[in-house]
């Protein structure tokens, strides 16, 4: 696929989805029509319901053309960029990471719905990192007996090679992440709360560690400068897990990176600009901690 | 009266539950102390070790060398922090020497063996300072406690004084300086 053909597949589903609702809105319209003239009353309760319908059938109807737009989007102008900046990429749109992965840290339920896509695996500056978007729901059901969904986490998860080498796992989260299951009770690992000699970073992240002393290992009076300058510096709330020699950071962003907007026609320079700037968010974290300092990545 | 009596015993109770806390708290932090004191002596003979191996290297290496003499560093148990204070100096004046010896031998600077050892004096010199800064941090938690009215009147009931930090290397407090 090219830009031309890119922008065809656009028009193609914006092209669909405005007869969608062009339909749905003589089909509202005529309900209107019929019942006053059957019944002489205007009654516009109807218009709602078979708008909201002629809606969801259009979504439904599209669906299969839309995700063909945001593939093709994804594929020419994301992974060009991609081929700019990292190495030896591999980009998989319908795989995610594993939920097993983000229940290993210990961070936080999985909740019942997980659901995870747009896999990349590449390396920049020589660190091996992977990242995926992530959204985790949990059903709940209310004293009327009525379900409903709750986002658990909305974001992006970032696994990159940390370099330093540590026995126990340490887990780091931004206050007010409330569903964060740091430390848990139950957990089958033992771990302490930390406090650290920062008392702006206490204020702003929870520290949990298997061991204090790789707490003080990891977390060194620059790296927690640097942690408090990638917080100030991202939307949302910052989770981070060293477990295994691999840190982990989650970004509860509230948002899916990468994708496109329809209604906007292609523009090649825009597009990559808003691609770089959220590629970014990937390699501020190499650059800012300086994951490609490879000092201690030998241990004695 | 029996009403005023039930108010003495409440208080009464409060108090020791009180006192059992607080006294229960100062502990755990004169053990995460101690923990803390013991992550220092790992680190200083992991530091010791490696400093051994490089001035085993330096020896082989630069045996002519005889005008280089290294500190007498003893490592034992329980030492005081005065005592490991001046280890770690001694240490540090060694390295020195060492830096200074192996600029006149560039073909030992840059073997892979040498290399390594460098990597490893990086690397616990990183484990030192995190045990430093654990054990710094507790005793901060602590000396702030027993200053603190009321957990005071415990401490000195328990002739608990302060504890001494564990001081940074000149050349570390030089480097922050300059850092700035």
């Amino acid at each position: 696929m090219n830009i031309e053909e890119l922008e065809k597949s656009r028009e193609k589903v914006v092209k669909k989805k405005k007869i969608g609702y062009g339909i749905a809105a003589i089909v509202s319209l005529g309900f209107v029509f019929i019942n006053y003239m059957f019944n002489g009353v205007l009654e516009f309760d109807t218009v709602f319901i078979t708008g909201f319908l002629g809606v969801l059938l259009t979504s439904v109807l599209t669906m299969k053309d839309y995700r063909e737009f945001v593939k093709g989007y994804k594929k020419v102008v994301v992974l060009e960029i991609f081929k700019t900046i990292f190495k030896n990429i591999h980009f998989d749109l319908d795989r995610g990471i594993p939920e097993e992965i983000i229940s290993n840290t210990g961070m936080m339920d999985t909740g019942d719905i997980y659901h995870s896509n747009d896999y990349i695996c590449a390396k920049y500056k020589n660190v091996s990192f992977e990242f995926s978007d992530v959204e985790i729901e949990e059903e709940h059901t209310d004293s009327d007996g009525d379900r409903h969904r709750v986002t658990v986490f909305k974001g992006q998860w970032y696994i990159f090679d940390f370099n330093k080498q540590f026995k126990a796992d340490l887990q780091v989260c931004e206050k007010g992440f409330r569903n964060a299951k740091l430390g848990g009770l139950f957990s089958f690992k033992k771990f302490n709360k930390v406090q650290l000699e920062d008392i702006e970073f206490n204020k702003e992240f929870n520290v949990f560690a298997q061991n204090n002393l790789d707490a003080f290992y990891v977390l060194t009076p620059n790296t927690m400068e640097k942690i408090k300058k990638l917080n100030n510096s991202v939307h949302g709330k910052l989770l981070f897990c060293f477990i295994d020699n691999k840190l982990h950071v989650g970004l509860h962003s509230g948002k899916d990176l990468f994708e496109p907007n329809l209604y906007k026609k292609i523009n090649i320079e825009q597009n990559h600009k808003q691609a770089i700037e959220e590629i970014q968010m990937i390699t501020n974290f190499v650059d800012i901690l300086g994951l490609d300092n490879d000092l201690f990545r030998k241990g004695v | 009266m029996e009403m005023l009596l039930l108010v003495v015993v409440v208080i009464i109770a409060l108090i020791v539950i009180w006192y059992i806390c607080t006294l229960n708290k100062l502990n755990r932090t004169l053990v995460k102390i101690e923990e803390a004191d013991s992550g220092i002596d790992v680190a200083l003979t992991k530091r010791y070790d490696v400093l051994v191996k490089m001035m085993d290297t330096v020896k082989a290496y630069a045996k002519h060398e005889k005008e280089t003499l290294f500190e007498v560093i003893n490592l034992r148990k329980g030492m005081t922090l005065d005592e490991k204070n001046a280890a770690n100096a001694k240490m540090s004046a060694n390295l020195e020497k060492i830096n200074l010896v192996v600029e006149n031998y560039p073909e030992l600077k840059s073997s892979d063996n040498y290399k390594m050892l460098q990597q490893s004096v990086i690397e616990v010199e990183e484990h030192l300072q995190a045990a430093r800064r654990m054990y710094n941090s507790n005793v901060s938690i602590f000396n702030q406690m027993i200053v603190s009215f009321p957990t005071s009147i415990i401490a000195n009931s328990k002739k608990m004084v302060k504890k001494t930090f564990f001081e940074a290397e000149e050349t570390k407090k030089k480097d922050v300086k300059i850092q700035l």
